[in-house]
């Protein structure tokens, strides 16, 4: 008995310390700001994706069958029926409404795609990151649509990441609120220097900023160029807060980014520079594509 | 040892799918019903109980394996998890004399407890790998919301793992030896 104990203990301990091996290799070689897709999670997002691309397309019937859920719980036949009828005439009165948001919003985009010389692909944000220590957004589009990694995500609000890796259909996109990703940007109105980091919360920070720079409440920041990834002169954000009491040569800056995160639903995805005409290559992201 | 390793098999490929139905849930589901603040780990939970209830050699591999699939929905990728997920076991391991799982709130305070070890160890790794611990405050404490809500669920997902797994009649004490 003591035997097949003490086997079972060798067991486990050449267990633990292989795995343990494996994955202090597989630490050391991650990367927080740039990574290949691999064969299986190729195959695991190619297979998952199409169910979260399920979800945020069908955002509105979601909240819909909640809310009707809600509304008909302990009433009679005959509430559920009329609350049944105005419930599908709303839903359609909202599916109207969503379609001329969207419509507004992809006009929007259009517009300001004209403004900026690159080819660009329109992509719809399927999900986000399940762990909170990244804050990255999955799109619908990849290298079939000819994306390709570190290739700037933007909105016609401003800066929204980029592409830190790339499956066949769909890519990861690190957003400027996820702290390993660090924008070089400009204040708009002094020309200050400065490292955007995220902080959480939906913030982020501008860092190196010397005390004697006068940037104020209120200030824009653009991207500076520096750095190969973004172009230059993309909004960033705006400087919401500035802390003067902190030790040390540089001031604390709070930044907000221009993009509303929270609403974000479709993005621009920048294409490297080979393309001198500004197109946009799909007409919107819920027909271009199948689930 | 045949039908014992088959049902290892099912019980696996059957936490498998709960994993990725509910890394779905909270990467794509709550966020587009207006949920966007904070993430559910549901892998954590999930090692969690393994590392708890579920006695074998082959755990790490099982982590591991958790840690792959996680990876699909995740930067965080299969490595940082595997590591934590194979210490908090190795603690785990010894501390199953002293815990129960009697009632609904001894699960979700021991639950809460591993999630602690779990996220200071885990951002503590993320720091050493950046080579600041700048922000180490911060991305612990933005963890924080999620993990309490995963405690309180707890009793319910360890209560769905237990019949997948059959470790229902086993409460506390050693785990079941699979």
């Amino acid at each position: 008995m003591r035997r097949i104990v003490s086997e079972s203990s060798k067991i486990k301990i050449i267990n633990n310390l292989l795995v343990l091996v494996l994955a202090l290799y597989g630490i050391s070689q991650k990367r927080f700001d740039l990574e290949e897709m691999t064969l299986f999670q190729r195959l695991v997002v190619e297979v998952v994706a199409p169910v979260q691309k399920g979800f945020a397309t069908s955002r509105q019937e979601l909240s819909d069958l909640i809310n009707n859920y809600v509304r008909i719980v302990n009433t009679s036949k005959e509430n559920v029926y009329l609350k049944e009828k105005i419930s599908r005439l709303e839903s359609d009165l909202f599916q109207m409404e969503e379609i001329r948001r969207e419509n507004f919003r992809l006009k929007q985009m259009l517009s300001y795609s004209e403004d900026i010389g690159q080819e660009k692909i329109l992509a719809q944000v399927i999900g986000w990151d399940s762990a909170n220590q990244f804050k990255v957004l999955r799109l619908n589009r990849g290298s079939n649509d000819g994306i390709r990694v570190m290739s700037p995500v933007i909105t016609h609000m401003g800066l929204v990441g980029y592409i830190y890796r790339v499956g066949p259909n769909y890519s990861d996109v690190l957003t400027i609120l996820d702290p390993n990703n660090r924008v070089d940007a400009l204040v708009e109105r002094t020309r200050t220097h400065g490292i955007v980091e995220g902080v959480f919360n939906y913030r982020c920070a501008l860092k190196y900023i010397n005390r004697t720079e006068s940037i104020e409440v209120g200030d824009r920041l653009i991207t500076a160029g520096v750095g190969g990834i973004y172009p230059k002169g993309v909004k960033v954000g705006m400087v919401t807060d500035i802390d003067r009491e902190t030790s040390g040569m540089t001031l604390g800056v709070e930044i907000t980014p221009s993009v509303d995160f929270h609403k974000l639903e479709e993005v621009l995805v920048l294409m490297p520079k080979v393309a001198t005409t500004a197109q946009v290559t799909t007409p919107a992201p819920e027909t271009a594509k199948g689930p | 040892m045949q039908p014992r390793f088959s049902r290892l098999i099912l019980s696996t490929l059957i936490t498998l799918g709960i994993l990725i139905a509910l890394e779905i849930a909270t990467s794509a589901f709550l966020p587009a019903i207006g949920w966007r603040e904070h993430r559910l780990a549901f892998n954590v939970v999930i090692i969690l109980f393994m590392a708890l209830k579920v006695t074998t050699p082959l755990l790490p591999w099982f982590v591991m394996m958790l840690q792959l699939m996680h990876a699909a929905f995740s930067v965080e990728g299969w490595a940082l998890g595997t590591l934590v997920g194979i210490l908090v076991s190795l603690v785990a391991s010894y501390l199953k004399e002293i815990l129960q799982f009697s009632s609904a709130i001894a699960t979700m305070v021991t639950v809460q407890l591993f999630q602690l070890v779990w996220y200071v160890s885990t951002v503590a790794i993320i720091c050493l790998k950046l080579g600041s611990f700048e922000k180490f405050g911060m991305m612990f404490w933005n963890a924080m919301p999620g993990t309490l809500l995963l405690s309180l669920l707890s009793p319910l997902l360890f209560n769905l793992l237990d019949k997948v797994w059959n470790t229902e009649n086993n409460v506390g004490r050693s785990g079941v030896e699979i």
